[in-house]
């Protein structure tokens, strides 16, 4: 079991910064996604994140057919659904809103340590001790925030780093979600990789 | 259309080239509500800064406002600011700049400033609808959602032809989670604009997310109808589709050779599942990884789990 000071939530660098080109690209709106990953001794080691939808979360169709393409895609690999992120759309919108607690509890019923991770939209510049991220567990009933040390972004400096330069190259205007996937059938969503820079 | 939409993106990627491509850029981005700040940026402020005696009177200013709002996005307030001050002076009575002014000040956070601002250029222009609406996204800005619902509806009741409003209004209904309220948003869009494939599905899916087999069916029939209307490259409709005839479905499927019924006894959900699965893994070309997933994701839920 993980001890008390261990961190207990683990971003590859790939997936933190997926989740943060899709609140780039879409700076005006509320946006999601489904993190992908394993759970080793009750710690959580997000290796993907998938993005979902931006602007309209809350209609269960696309969000269902996306979550059953998200299972068959992991049942080919070792990785399981781990958990759900959104950034809301108001910045001052620190809550977790109906559809996060709804999907979040959700993944939960099939694993226990399913986090959902809230975007800090007062602070988009994320750094090594301030990640702009909320990451909560649901302990009970309660969706409860874990205190910073819990959560760490694997090699933080180069991830960040490569964050910059991804913006500064415009990345995030190429990268899809379920929603920009089903207007063009074309663009890759579950498989798409960030670019190398 | 999207075909001229990605044609003119294709020459974005050299940036400035001259004065009248810029302009086409801009003119581009503003009609097909394109929201690329970084473009505007890009190829608006060389025009503003070194080209604008190649540009008519009402180009300028029309680029001085799209920039305006391009700052604004971007935060920068010193630009917002100084093409705020240009288009004052040159139109200092004028009530589309006050509005920008009283723009200005919501991204300030001002709100409250915003407000009274909106309400004088209302005083002296009470059909003003552009800030009717501004009004009710303030009180969104604020927190106050069912405030800004409050809002929209009244402005609603003396333009119920305003389909922008009523997609807002639907936004906000579907975030409350009051999505029967959504739904009579999406009936009214309906109404003015029957042939629009999107309403169609995003009605159905708001039918869908209400749930109970009456509403799913209707929902179902919805996405056909956006099917019909727009057959080709219609990934949302299928996958709606398909949704919709799994949860009519019983679960677990029916045994081989046997004719699958919706509990209602009729086979309408069997068929439009083949015809659907068929459809879209065409639509991914029946060779590709994609396709095989959309197999594998339809295996498992006709075979139960």
């Amino acid at each position: 079991a993980a001890r008390r000071d261990e961190a207990m939530v683990a971003l590859s660098g790939e997936a933190f910064n997926t989740l943060m080109l899709h609140c780039y690209k879409h700076p005006a709106q509320a946006v999601n996604g489904v993190l992908v990953g394993k759970v080793e001794d009750g710690k959580v080691h997000v290796v993907k994140a998938v993005p979902l939808a931006h602007g309209l979360l809350g209609l269960a169709p696309m969000l269902e057919a996306a979550m059953l393409l998200v299972d068959e895609y992991c049942a080919t690999t070792d990785m399981v659904i781990v958990g759900y992120y959104t950034a809301n759309e108001r910045q001052n919108d620190g809550e977790l809103n109906h559809v996060a607690r709804k999907v979040g509890e959700r993944f939960h019923s099939r694993c226990n340590q399913a986090v959902v991770v809230l975007v800090d939209n007062t602070n988009m510049k994320p750094t090594v001790d301030n990640l702009s991220l909320r990451v909560f567990a649901l302990s009970g009933n309660v969706w409860q925030p874990l205190p910073g040390s819990a959560v760490k972004l694997d090699a933080a400096e180069a991830t960040l780093a490569s964050l910059t330069k991804l913006l500064s190259t415009g990345a995030q205007h190429q990268l899809n979600d379920f929603d920009s996937h089903l207007d063009d059938p074309s663009r890759p969503w579950i498989d798409q990789r960030l670019p190398n820079v | 259309s999207d075909m001229s939409s990605s044609a003119v993106m294709a020459t974005v990627d050299k940036g400035f080239q001259d004065p009248r491509h810029a302009v086409r850029v801009i003119a581009h981005l503003k009609r097909n509500r394109m929201r690329r700040p970084d473009l505007v940026i890009t190829f608006g402020k060389p025009l503003l800064d070194k080209y604008s005696s190649s540009l008519s009177a009402a180009e300028v200013y029309n680029v001085y406002e799209e920039v305006f709002l391009a700052a604004l996005d971007l935060g920068d307030e010193r630009l917002a600011e100084a093409c705020l001050t240009t288009l004052r002076q040159r139109f200092p009575t004028s009530k589309r700049v006050a509005c920008l002014r009283a723009l200005s000040l919501e991204a300030q956070g001002e709100l409250q400033e915003a407000t009274n601002l909106y309400n004088s250029v209302l005083e002296e222009d009470p059909a003003n609808t552009h800030v009717m609406k501004r009004l009710a996204h303030v009180r969104a800005t604020q927190g106050n959602m069912t405030g800004a619902v409050q809002l929209l509806v009244t402005y609603l009741e003396t333009h119920s032809g305003d389909g922008e409003a009523w997609l807002e209004l639907a936004k906000l209904y579907v975030d409350l989670a009051q999505y029967t309220l959504a739904a009579f948003c999406f009936e009214e869009l309906l109404l003015i604009s029957p042939r629009n494939p999107v309403f169609h599905c995003k009605y159905a899916e708001v039918l869908y997310t209400i749930g109970g087999p009456a509403e799913i069916k209707t929902a179902r029939k919805y996405f056909a109808h956006s099917l019909n209307m727009c057959p080709q490259n219609n990934a949302r409709a299928l996958y709606g589709l398909i949704m919709c005839c799994q949860a009519l479905l019983p679960s677990g499927g029916g045994s081989k050779g046997k004719p699958i019924k919706d509990k209602d006894g009729s086979t309408q959900s069997v068929d439009l599942l083949e015809k659907a699965s068929s459809d879209l893994k065409a639509l991914y070309g029946s060779e590709s990884a994609q396709a095989k997933l959309v197999d594998r994701v339809l295996a498992t839920l006709s075979g139960g789990s």
